[in-house]
Formats: structure tokens, sequence, C-alpha cells
């Protein structure tokens, strides 16, 4: 874990330090900040839509499994 | 010497190659390389290492010029790109229907709690979208750069493409080009956040017979559900399913071979060289270019990780004997099946009796979904903002 932690901050802090420099259309602070709170709202809003879609999809998949077999053995797998 | 100006027509356009263009050629011998030698995602590299080639000599015929007296001529490469990706996406979403047609979702069926895995293996995308606008990108190109963690090529270029990124060349070279180095990135990211203890977590394999009806009602179901919650992805959810229904319906055996043969081979040919068309040397060959593939390895790496540790808080609540092998969570991205096969590889180092192949396929295809369903949401949720 400290391995994890240490090479993602250093990632990080690369990306974040140099990133200024080599952007060639750097945005002003206050737009890179609200840029960034947006991004934030994304990951959460995005994140939970799709564990909504796939425990939507999980509960199909029970619910269509419950659907009787038919006793014709080509329908089975 | 004037007899010598006749014959500048022999070197003029040589004398017209930029340093930037030199650099092109560089990049598509490499790509060329990587798919050749290495064996690199070969289908896709190839194409668009020879592309960048061709769109980067000065006047090239392959894009659009005006020739004297004439007026505009079109470029078979331009013309390509502005009917097959610009003007409706339309080839990164055919290829889908190749995809569908030959994805067996089977192993999901069977263990759909791999769906989980395919949700939190997507983690990479957004954790990316935010580093990228800390970097100075804009929510639209932080957006198309961040989806490079979908781990899926044809996503990553509608959504870079929608949201009218000019990053499209980037984008797709690097989608591409880790999809193909899977087997390096994923073990380092795993190992990173997992004990060897962990890594030796048995899994058995249950297998439980899947009705025909399922299969059948199983794509129909995920497009409604997926459309109505994110409808900007029915054109890559829908067209993913279309495929399977195709190949599952067991009615329609010859379009289904069809999905997976020629079509997904013929748009396959087509997208690698038209997609080179945004890796013109003054769109490319620039610092967003490095920036983005850094972003693009971490977004993988982050993807790894999001799967893994979910497997592990899972594990919290989970008795002995019924803990999930978090490698398995790992695999919840949509490199299909490559993903898989690393983490049978490594459950198989870990202990030589540790099969997990078949848990690993399930989030794989469960990977599938979710990318394609995660691409979709950011469109959805970029359009409200």
């Amino acid at each position: 874990m400290k391995k994890l932690i240490s090479t993602l901050l250093l990632m990080i802090s690369a990306f974040i330090f140099t990133c200024p420099v080599l952007a060639e259309q750097a945005v002003s602070e206050p737009t890179r900040m609200d840029n960034f709170m947006e991004s934030l709202k994304i990951m959460g809003l995005g994140m939970l839509g799709i564990f909504i879609v796939m425990v939507l999809i999980y509960i199909i998949i029970l619910l269509i499994g419950k659907i009787p077999q038919k006793k014709d053995k080509s329908d089975n797998d | 010497m004037e007899w010598l100006e006749s014959f500048e027509f022999l070197w003029q356009n040589l004398l017209q190659i930029s340093w930037q263009q030199l650099v092109m050629y560089v990049v598509g011998a490499l790509l060329i390389y990587l798919a050749l030698k290495k064996g690199l995602e070969p289908a896709l590299l190839m194409p668009m290492g020879f592309g960048a080639i061709l769109v980067n000599l000065p006047n090239s015929g392959v894009i659009n010029w005006e020739m004297a007296g004439i007026g505009e001529v079109n470029g078979i490469i331009e013309w390509l790109f502005k009917i097959g990706i610009e003007a409706s996406e339309a080839l990164p979403i055919l290829l889908f229907i190749g995809i569908g047609a030959m994805i067996d979702f089977g192993p999901l069926l069977t263990n759909p709690k791999m769906l989980l895995f395919g949700a939190a293996a997507q983690f990479g995308i957004f954790f990316t979208i935010s580093l990228a606008t800390l970097c100075g990108f804009s929510i639209a190109d932080a957006a198309s750069v961040g989806i490079i963690g979908a781990a899926d090529g044809p996503t990553s270029i509608l959504v870079s493409q929608i949201l009218k990124s000019k990053y499209v060349g980037a984008i797709a070279v690097a989608a591409y080009s880790y999809m193909a180095l899977v087997p390096i990135i994923q073990p380092f990211a795993i190992k990173l956040v997992t004990t060897k203890a962990e890594r030796k977590i048995r899994m058995p394999y249950n297998p439980k017979s899947v009705t025909r009806i399922a299969r059948i009602l199983f794509p129909i179901f995920v497009t409604f559900v997926a459309g109505l919650i994110a409808p900007s992805s029915v054109a890559l959810v829908g067209m993913l399913m279309f495929g399977n229904l195709l190949r599952e319906c067991l009615k329609l055996d010859s379009l289904a071979q069809t999905a997976q043969t020629s079509l997904a081979n013929l748009i396959t040919i087509l997208l690698g060289i038209t997609i080179s068309f945004s890796m013109k040397a003054e769109n490319f060959v620039n610092w967003q270019t490095l920036m983005i593939m850094g972003l693009g390895l971490l977004a993988f790496i982050m993807d790894t990780i999001g799967g893994v540790l979910f497997a592990k808080l899972l594990n919290v609540f989970l008795p002995n004997g019924k803990k999930i092998n978090p490698m398995v969570g790992g695999a919840g991205i949509s490199a299909f099946p490559m993903s898989a096969r690393v983490i049978q590889k490594m459950g198989l180092e870990a202990d030589n009796q540790n099969h997990l192949l078949m848990h690993a396929i399930g989030a794989n295809v469960a990977g599938q979904i979710g990318s394609v369903v995660a691409g979709g949401i950011i469109l959805t949720l970029l359009a409200g903002m």
C-alpha cells in the first residue's frame, strides 16, 4: 500500500507541476478549478449511473433466469 | 539553368517536408513495427501507422487539395473521415455489431455479480477526467482523454468525436496501444494493491446452464435499461446488443457469421486508415499528445486498481470460503479477452491449482457493457451541462 501511495503521489505531482508548463492552451486558474469541481460531479454521477445500470441488469438476469425452461433440450446450453 | 526549373516538380515536395512531418513518419513506422514485429493490435495499429505516413506527405492526395484551374479535389482519407466518422460516427458504431456477434455472455449470465466489477473498473475513466482538468484541458477534452480508460477503441473514438475534441488521433493511438499492452500494465497495477495471499484466493466455478430464452432476452433488456438511463449510449449499446442478438437467436447464422467476420474485418480495415486523418502533424506533434499518452496510461492503471479495490471492499462483507479473488475485479475492463487471460495467468502463478478464467471472463464481458454505458453516461452528463 505504501508503494501504491508513493507511486500515485509521484505521478499526480508530475502531472500537476508540469502541465501548466506544457499545456499550450492552459486555462486561467479559476476556470481550471471550476472544471475540476465539475469533473468531480461527473465522477460521482457517472460512477453512480454505471452502478445503477449494472444493478438493474443484474436484477433482470435473475428474473429472466426464472423463466421456465422448455423441455426441448436444444433451448439449453 | 532554365531547363533545370522544368524538373523542379521532382523535388519541390521533398523540400516542403517539415520537422513535424518527419516526426510523424517515425511515429507511423513505430506503429507499424509494434503491430507487425511485436504483434500489438496489428489490425488497427498497422493501418493507423501507414495512414499517418500517407496524410503527412506534403500536398498529399489522400486529403483535400487545391488543383490550379480545377478547384478543390477530394482526398479519399479525408472523405472517409468526414463520412465515416465526423458525420455520424458510423464506422466505430457499426464495428460494434461485429463485436456483439463475437461475444458470448454465457459466463456473465451464470455469474451475474461480475457485473459489479464491470462497473467498478470504469473508475479510471473518471479519475483521469479529473486529472486532465487539473492539467488544463477543457471539460470536453478531459472527458475525451478520460474515455481512453474505457479500454475500447470504438468507444474512445466515438466519444471524442462527438465532443469535437481535436485530440482524436492521439486518443485513438493511446487507446489501441494500451489495449495491446494490457499484459504489461495490469500485472503491474494489480501487484501494487494486492498481496500474494490475496492473489491465491480460490474461487470454485460451478457452471449453470443458461436457457436460450435468457440469451435472447438479455440483449433486448440491456438495451432498454441502458438506453433509458443514458440515451446517448443507445448507439453503442444498441449495436453491441443487436450483434449479440444476431448470434444468439440461432435463426440468422449467415448474418451472425458475416457480422463477426466480413463486416468486422471490412470496418477494421477502413477505421484504422480513416482515423489517421486526425494524425496530421500540426494536430499530433505537440505537448498535449504526450500528456494524453501519459493520462491514458494512468486511466488503464486506475481502472484496474478500481476494480481490484472494489473486490477487496466486497471481501470485507463476505464470509471466509466465499471471498472473491481481488484480481477478478481487475478483469472488469473492456479489453476482452486479453484481461481475462492475464488474470488467469496471474492466478496460476500465485497458486498453480487456481483457475480464475471463467470468473475473469464474466467480469471481462461485463466490462464491455460497462465501458459503453460509461461512454453514454459521459455524453449524457456533458450534454446536460
